[in-house]
């Protein structure tokens, strides 16, 4: 039986968990050109990152979305490449369909998802980063559908530079797998909220970090009212997205009636976070903010991606008013 | 292209106190007509190159056609190349210009067109204004800022680097950053410490910099947007003509308020009237219900820019706009990037929409800018509240 809320025993598992998360993936590596992030897939898979809430007979670690969730946020802070998300997230949509193997092939690591997006809908739409994985994940709507990456990928469709992760152009038919449970695609729009929040928090430390220690005017830039209110403006965001996502995971893992309503609405709050907050990390660090050298364009563009992984804003918002609220 | 008139078909709406006369307005209706031909036959079909030397030729080329035909320094004084024509025509200008969807005014010209060239009009002397400006208006040259140094960025008056005076010569040390256009500028507007005995404001200067005296190193820096924008511009005992301060030795700080000025005042009006016609792109193509209730104000804030544009250009056709250019450069700033962070929402971001060259994806980065460049939101409502609503300094 769950806790009704998250414990401190938890926490520290998934502290654990990701303990080495800053030495493998700083923050560092994402300048580099290429990003060779995918490349320590295998260390990924040996930490257990891939298969944490997938039931030990579909080759998991069989705890909760509450520690999924938390290792998110974390993954989240480090800018994980979003093919970590896509893959826990097609590891769960196999075992839902039944296909076990599949869920294990994905959580040892020798079969890779990366995520897909369209407008709704659609069928044509984008893949990121797609490498050598085999297959692509696509939240649409209500439906989460799995595709074999070989017919569904078409071509380049842009460079790295503007979301920071190359694209390529998809046709999305056909899928494998494929749900409708609400329970499933609220997972994995809970881990989507979970990288959000992980943005909101991550974004605010960097802000008062420069804050405290940007001199002008003969002082640090956070003795000023204007910034100090931004960080506190900041802080609030960050702590409403974290303490929403604690309740939505407790409420997936509880399997409440509620559990997708909390689901959509920690994801519109962390969407909203992440964006108010690694907005306002650029303004604060000035100038510095605004270059490609600066990390903080590094949160703004992937807390876009995330969101528009969830099918964006507005759907969200829709799915949130059609889904049961808490009696 | 739409054929009804985005602005009034006779000049803009302009309140009872300056309401032109029958006569003039017919003058309006002919200039504007003019200007619309003229840039439907003459706008290039090619997209802006974003940095480089191909920026560099772009834009230079641009310039030289609209100064053939009659359109540049439409406000600035006959004699060095201007028009010499009101406010009123500027806008009209522009107005035809972002209808006919031309090359951002935001491109390599900009420094050229909006700091220096305005800044020499109004504080260099008459040597200076005789040389520079028609080289300016005919495209013949960029220009680039030096005024922010890695340590003095809303502190510009902490700036430390220094122009040592040695007979007829300032030998310039030290270093800028965010210097736009460095590395294909030919002429820099430096501000600089003049009086080694100074501190703050006292003592600086404001100097015309060629890019191609010796002792200075160019290292380009890319934007979160991608292109190499901007630049760190170093400086090693590069000598400097004393001719070339510009308002006076030790008066750099009053001119380089005066540039400021400019860059709060008209220099975006193209920018905030172009605003308009892009919103209207979002709004017919936008078909979702709840994104569109959004837009309507969006759209009603784009139409509260144009008109308090409109307002503070007529307000100022003379010397250096005043404070008031805060508020509109702070509404614009945000409200731009209202607009872009909608236009994701509009099209989603693999759209084609966002990812082509010069697409809502670049606008949507690029805008983020808008709040740091040229006086941070932050040092603008202090400006706007202690200037222009006169309330005390106090604590900051």
């Amino acid at each position: 039986m769950s806790a009704p809320f998250v414990t401190a025993e938890q926490r520290e598992l998934v502290d654990s968990f990701v303990r080495p998360l800053d030495a493998l993936f700083p923050l560092s590596r994402l300048h580099a050109s290429p990003v060779r992030e995918r490349e320590k897939w295998g260390q990924i898979a040996e930490l257990g990152w891939l298969g944490v809430s997938l039931p030990e007979s579909a080759g998991g670690v069989g705890l909760t979305a509450v520690e999924d969730a938390l290792m998110f946020e974390r993954l989240g802070r480090n800018l994980l490449t979003p093919a970590v998300f896509a893959t826990v997230a097609a590891a769960s949509l196999a075992a839902a369909t039944g296909d076990d193997a599949l869920a294990q092939a994905f959580a040892t690591g020798s079969r890779t998802a990366v995520l897909g997006f369209a407008a709704s809908g659609a069928t044509e739409g984008a893949l990121v980063d797609p490498g050598d994985a085999q297959f692509a994940l696509l939240l649409d709507g209500e439906a989460a559908k799995l595709f074999p990456i070989v017919s569904t990928r078409l071509g380049p469709l842009c460079d790295a530079v503007l979301w920071s992760l190359p694209l390529d152009n998809a046709r999305f038919a056909n899928p494998s797998h494929q749900t409708t449970d609400p329970l499933i695609t609220g997972q994995m729009r809970l881990l989507l909220a979970a990288q959000l929040a992980g943005i909101a928090k991550a974004t605010l430390t960097m802000a008062v970090g420069y804050a405290g220690t940007r001199l002008q005017f003969g002082q640090p830039i956070g003795s000023f009212q204007a910034i100090k209110h931004h960080c506190a403006n900041m802080a609030m965001q960050a702590q409403a997205a974290a303490d929403l996502l604690c309740f939505a995971a407790v409420a997936v893992t509880g399997r409440r009636d509620d559990a997708c309503f909390q689901v959509l609405t920690a994801l519109n709050v962390a969407i909203r976070a992440a964006h108010h907050n690694a907005h306002l990390n650029v303004q604060i660090h000035g100038g510095m903010g605004f270059s490609d050298e600066c990390d903080a364009h590094l949160y703004v563009k992937r807390a876009r991606l995330l969101a528009q992984a969830g099918g964006g804003l507005g759907l969200v918002r829709q799915l949130a008013l059609r889904a049961a609220a808490p009696g | 292209m739409p054929s009804r008139a985005i602005g009034p078909a006779r000049g803009p709406d302009v309140n009872a106190t300056s309401t032109p006369s029958t006569a003039a307005a017919d003058t309006f209706d002919l200039f504007r007509a003019r200007a619309r031909a003229w840039l439907l036959a003459n706008i290039p079909t090619d997209p802006a190159p974003s940095d480089g030397p191909d920026s560099r030729a772009y834009a230079l080329r641009w310039q030289k056609l609209q100064h053939q035909g009659g359109w540049t320094g439409l406000t600035w004084p006959r004699e060095y190349g201007g028009r010499a024509l009101s406010a009123i025509e500027q806008i009209v200008w522009f107005e035809e210009y972002a209808r006919a969807g031309a090359p951002s005014t935001h491109d390599a010209s900009f420094v050229a067109m909006n700091h220096a060239g305005p800044t020499l009009i109004a504080c260099g002397s008459a040597e200076q204004k005789a040389f520079h400006l028609p080289l300016i208006l005919k495209g013949e040259v960029i220009w680039c800022q030096g005024f922010s140094e890695p340590g003095a960025g809303s502190d510009l008056a902490g700036i430390r680097t220094r122009g040592r005076i040695e007979g007829d010569t300032l030998i310039v040390d030290g270093q800028k950053i965010w210097s736009s256009y460095a590395d294909i500028a030919d002429f820099q507007e430096l501000l600089i410490r003049t009086d080694p005995q100074s501190t703050r404001h006292a003592g600086l200067s404001w100097v015309i910099c060629p890019m191609d005296t010796p002792g200075i190193t160019v290292r380009p820096i890319r934007t979160m947007a991608g292109p190499r924008k901007f630049a760190e511009v170093f400086y090693d005992a590069v000598r400097l003509p004393l001719t070339n301060v510009v308002g006076g030795l030790g008066q750099g700080w009053k001119a380089a308020m005066s540039t400021l000025g400019f860059e709060r005042g008209t220099a975006s009006l193209a920018l905030q009237i172009r605003l308009g016609v892009k919103v209207e792109a979002i709004v017919r193509d936008c078909k979702d219900p709840a994104t569109r209730t959004h837009l309507a104000d969006l759209r009603a804030d784009v139409a509260a820019l144009r008109a308090m544009t409109y307002s503070f250009a007529l307000a100022n056709e003379s010397g250096t706009p005043g404070s008031e250019g805060s508020l509109i450069r702070l509404y614009f700033a945000e409200l731009t990037q209202r607009v872009t962070a909608a236009a994701l929402e509009v099209y989603g971001i693999a759209a084609p929409e966002i990812l082509e060259h010069h697409g809502w994806g670049y606008d949507y980065l690029d805008a983020f800018s808008e709040t740091i460049a040229g006086g941070t939101a932050e040092i603008q409502r202090n400006i706007i509240a202690e200037r222009v609503l006169g309330l005390p300094r106090g604590a900051r």
